[in-house]
């Protein structure tokens, strides 16, 4: 027992001395661990925060439609293969069937004209999205130039709609077409 | 401490009562400092070699401190990376009803200001001029003038009719539309009317609550915005 009080004195008396430090050091980590916990929570928040979800889902899904409108309207009758593979890789449901089942016919159309035709997205926007549903729909304001062997390329303006759907492997076009122009 | 009742005083003690009266008379004298230690040595010298140096207790802590601040600054960090992103910024659809009014309100301006009667294109220019601020005044007085030098010779009507619209970005008070319209002419001379789709974004601001044309980006790179700007 008398050891035990005397080597606790003098440490009891240290501790008194550089007692500011070890408070000071004290302080920081409260705060720190509430600096932590506050901002733990906060990316616990965040990342588990519905709009912000359905906001990356809105861009993700205009980012892709823009993408695969842009992708069908390219073609280079000299990779014409190549260009078809990108358009059924961009696409899903009816859509894809329909091209998959008129690619053999439509590569002999495009051997034929000889074109080269390029797509630039002009703007674009979602206009519907279902997150829920995996469905969205945009609207994409498409410059398409179609370049033929000989002679001037011709340049036009699309309006063009699509409809996404969510696969396995992200956002597919499955459907699209022009906007009409309706006198109503 | 034992019950007197159950020993006789005339009794010798047994061997058994005598080793545990040992037992409990030695217990707090001698066995203890024996048996103890084990256990309690090594953390009182751990807890004595801390102290002995004077750094250790602050430093320690001040290293739990680092440790938890630098998660702290890791947190803020991913949180930041997944709020401050544009997608997070930008409320198109995510604010279902400013995203409906913005596109209710710009279709609503833009059939309002690309319609006119030939007959009377002020009616029209009165109305434009509460729905049209900055650049988009300028722009649309440059397209007004070539309608007010049209029109009357081919006795034009022109009916603008928005039929898709979508709401690209909208942060604050501040959007950008895409907007899809038919724009039908009838000439009350020819009696012909033709009907053309035109593309355009209008950029809008909100201001005292209702949505305003503040610029028209047609897409023809910096042609139109330079001459208004």
């Amino acid at each position: 027992m008398p050891e035990t009080t005397e080597s606790v004195e003098p440490a009891t008396g240290a501790r008194r001395a550089r007692n500011p430090l070890t408070l000071l050091a004290l302080v920081l980590v409260v705060a720190a661990v509430l600096s932590a916990g506050w901002f733990g929570w906060s990316w616990y928040r965040a990342a588990h925060d519905d709009a912000l979800a359905y906001s990356q889902a809105r861009d993700e899904a205009l980012r892709v439609g823009e993408q695969a409108i842009q992708n069908l309207n390219t073609l280079d009758y000299r990779k014409a293969q190549q260009g078809i593979r990108i358009w059924e890789d961009s696409t899903t449901g009816d859509l894809h069937d329909q091209l998959v089942s008129g690619s053999a016919a439509f590569l002999g159309q495009i051997a034929q004209a000889k074109t080269v035709t390029t797509a630039k997205v002009l703007d674009g926007a979602v206009t519907e999205l279902d997150e829920r549903a995996g469905k969205a729909s945009v609207i994409v304001a498409v410059d398409i130039t179609v370049t033929p062997t000989t002679g001037q390329p011709t340049d036009k303006r699309e309006r063009l709609s699509g409809q996404l759907t969510r696969t396995g492997s992200g956002w597919k076009l499955s459907a699209v077409g022009q906007v009409p122009v309706s006198a109503s | 401490m034992a019950p007197p009742t159950r020993h006789r005083p005339s009794q010798a003690p047994t061997p058994l009562r005598v080793t545990r009266r040992t037992l409990t008379a030695r217990t707090p004298a001698s066995p203890e400092p024996d048996v103890s230690p084990p256990a309690t040595a090594p953390r009182a010298a751990r807890w004595t070699a801390l102290r002995g140096r004077s750094w250790s207790v602050p430093t320690a802590l001040a290293a739990i401190a680092v440790l938890l601040g630098g998660l702290a600054v890791w947190f803020a960090i991913s949180a930041q990376h997944l709020r401050g992103t544009a997608s997070a910024a930008n409320t198109a659809l995510t604010d279902n009803a400013t995203t409906s009014a913005v596109n209710g309100q710009v279709a609503g301006a833009v059939n309002t200001i690309f319609s006119y009667d030939y007959s009377d294109l002020d009616k029209t220019q009165r109305a434009a001029d509460g729905l049209l601020v900055g650049t988009a005044v300028c722009q649309y007085d440059a397209l007004f003038r070539v309608v007010k030098q049209q029109a009357p010779q081919q006795h034009l009507v022109v009916t603008v009719s928005v039929t898709n619209s979508g709401v690209e970005a909208l942060t604050g008070d501040r959007a950008r539309v895409l907007v899809f319209a038919t724009q039908s002419s009838t000439s009350a001379i020819t009696k012909v009317t033709s009907t053309a789709g035109a593309m355009f974004a209008v950029d809008a601001v909100r201001q005292h609550g209702s949505w305003k044309i503040e610029n028209i980006d047609t897409f023809t790179g910096d042609q139109n915005g330079s001459a208004c700007t």
